[in-house]
């Protein structure tokens, strides 16, 4: 007969699954406010950010796709209302395939927001293929891989880009993605144009990121949404001026709750594993 | 007694469920009373079907998880197709030759072709040339700002000086001492016997802590897409939530 270490050990993962289901779902409905501590990776982005003279020109790669939105999308979106707030001029673009569409949305929406004029305030430059030749041919000219803006307009008959030929003209970059394309960043825009880069990575990538921290080849990290989150939580006083949700911020919040869940799974996982293998139940069921 | 209440009971919930589908029909005929209303609740409606085809694989595979897969592939498939062609092609290629005259972008073009000749067994030698070219410029490039991104610059900042005065000076001491302690681990020329041994154990409990922060962030990264979906499903979708 099973005992209740059996039982445990051999229970259906398909429980574990509606529990961290459910586990997700009730603090939606019933939500507790946890506090969210910015770690000072984060601070030194919003830091720059908040410093930089209004008018500044600053480039947001928007390098991600469908499957990282639920990640950086919260995170651009905290950026770019930051970037806005500022009165920087954005330019934004991106180098994954599938991203085009997701970073035209958002662009728009947060441009409309605040009120921004297109051409003047910001630029949306699309997305072209083979990332290492774009990232190398702007530290020339941005118009050598983008001869025209998304909607085909040609740089030179965009207000704000006349003044903006390469990576030279601008403050930053601040680039989300994480994966291949952050390295590209790394090695072509930064390590060969010595340009100042911030990076917004998904969680998975975030732990390989922080040595490009330490070695000061990049100024800031968001890591996750934990990141975004924390981002949000100093840009709060604005998300309240504007009546934002804080996206990231109520998805930490029940992060947390998935995360304690995880955290007892696996306690009683290794309780059940090690009482199985002492030696008095291996007597008892002999 | 019992069947009585069970009776009301059973027929109030059914009441209650009755009332409940009643809502949602009249949720859905209200979002097609507006049009642009329609037009995010059909389109949301139809994200939330391939949302919940994608979960129904925990429960087993099924046919709605491969139709929903299927279809993923294959609109990404035929998207990147026409993105490049659109963003490559004919922008580099077509519009420089055709509009601009540019007739030496003819020499990538045949390049390019030159790669084919790799599905004929007789001519596949020519398919080495365009790669010679592709892999010579690449390496060229890429070799050493790659050495100096990630291999220079990190050895760099592994050596900064240490001290036990100041926190940055013990970090950059514990720095020092872990990274020797997990190079030795994988130093396999010596028996990992009596110092070099007990450093080596030292040196697994170092990658040990490291793989443990990227498990705790990787568990993060997956718990924040399915909070991502929920937030869609619930949000955009029920709009039960803000």
């Amino acid at each position: 007969m099973m005992n209740i270490w059996d039982k445990l050990l051999n229970l259906d993962r398909r429980f574990i699954y509606l529990a961290v289901f459910l586990a997700a779902i009730i603090p939606f409905l019933f939500p507790v406010g946890l506090e969210i501590n910015p770690t000072q990776e984060v601070i030194s982005i919003y830091n720059f950010i908040e410093e930089l003279p209004e008018g500044t020109a600053i480039l947001l790669a928007a390098d991600y796709d469908p499957q990282t939105e639920a990640e950086n999308g919260p995170q651009a979106r905290a950026l770019l209302r930051h970037m806005f707030k500022r009165n920087l001029k954005v330019i934004i673009m991106t180098l994954s395939q599938d991203g085009a569409a997701l970073a035209e949305m958002l662009t728009k929406s947060i441009a409309e927001e605040y009120e921004k004029e297109y051409g003047v305030d910001y630029t949306y430059l699309g997305y072209k293929p083979y990332p290492s030749i774009i990232i190398l041919s702007i530290g020339q000219d941005f118009r050598i891989s983008y001869p025209a803006d998304f909607y085909d307009t040609k740089l030179n008959d965009i207000p704000m880009m006349r003044e903006i030929k390469n990576y030279n003209d601008l403050a930053a970059i601040i680039q989300i993605g994480g994966g291949n394309v952050s390295n590209m960043w790394l090695t072509y825009a930064q390590e060969r144009y010595k340009v100042k880069l911030a990076l917004a990575v998904t969680a998975v990538s975030g732990p390989q990121y922080y040595a490009f921290l330490q070695s000061k080849q990049i100024f800031g990290l968001i890591g996750g949404l934990k990141g975004a989150a924390e981002y949000e939580t100093l840009l709060e006083s604005e998300y309240d001026r504007l009546h934002l949700h804080k996206k990231a911020i109520q998805g930490m919040n029940v992060q947390n709750f998935v995360h304690i869940l995880i955290i007892a799974l696996t306690i009683i996982g290794n309780i059940a594993f090690f009482m199985k293998r002492h030696p008095k139940h291996m007597k008892t069921k002999g | 007694m019992n069947k009585v209440l069970d009776t009301i009971i059973s027929k109030l919930y059914i009441a209650e469920l009755f009332n409940y589908l009643n809502n949602c029909i009249d949720i859905v005929i209200g979002a097609f009373n507006t049009e642009a209303l329609s037009m995010e609740f059909v389109w949301n409606t139809i994200a939330a079907f391939f949302t919940i085809a994608i979960f129904s694989f925990l429960i087993k595979d099924n046919t709605l998880y491969k139709i929903a897969e299927s279809i993923v592939v294959g609109i990404a498939a035929g998207y990147f197709t026409i993105l490049l062609l659109w963003t490559s092609f004919k922008p580099k290629f077509w519009d420089m030759i055709v509009v601009e005259g540019k007739w030496w972008y003819v020499i990538p073009g045949i390049l390019g072709l030159l790669m084919y000749f790799r599905f004929n067994r007789k001519l596949n030698w020519l398919a080495r040339y365009p790669l010679a070219l592709y892999i010579g410029i690449g390496s060229g490039i890429a070799i050493p700002l790659m050495l100096q991104t990630f291999v220079i610059k990190q050895f760099k900042a592994t050596m900064l000086p240490g001290n036990l005065h100041s926190w940055e000076g013990v970090n950059n001491t514990l720095i020092v001492i872990m990274v020797l302690a997990g190079l030795i681990y994988f130093f396999f020329s010596v028996p990992h016997k009596g110092i070099v041994g007990k450093t080596a154990t030292f040196g697994i409990w170092v990658i040990m802590i490291g793989f443990g922060a990227s498990f705790g962030y990787t568990v993060m990264a997956r718990v924040s897409l399915l909070i991502g979906r929920i937030q869609f499903l619930l949000g955009n979708w029920l709009k039960l939530i803000e």
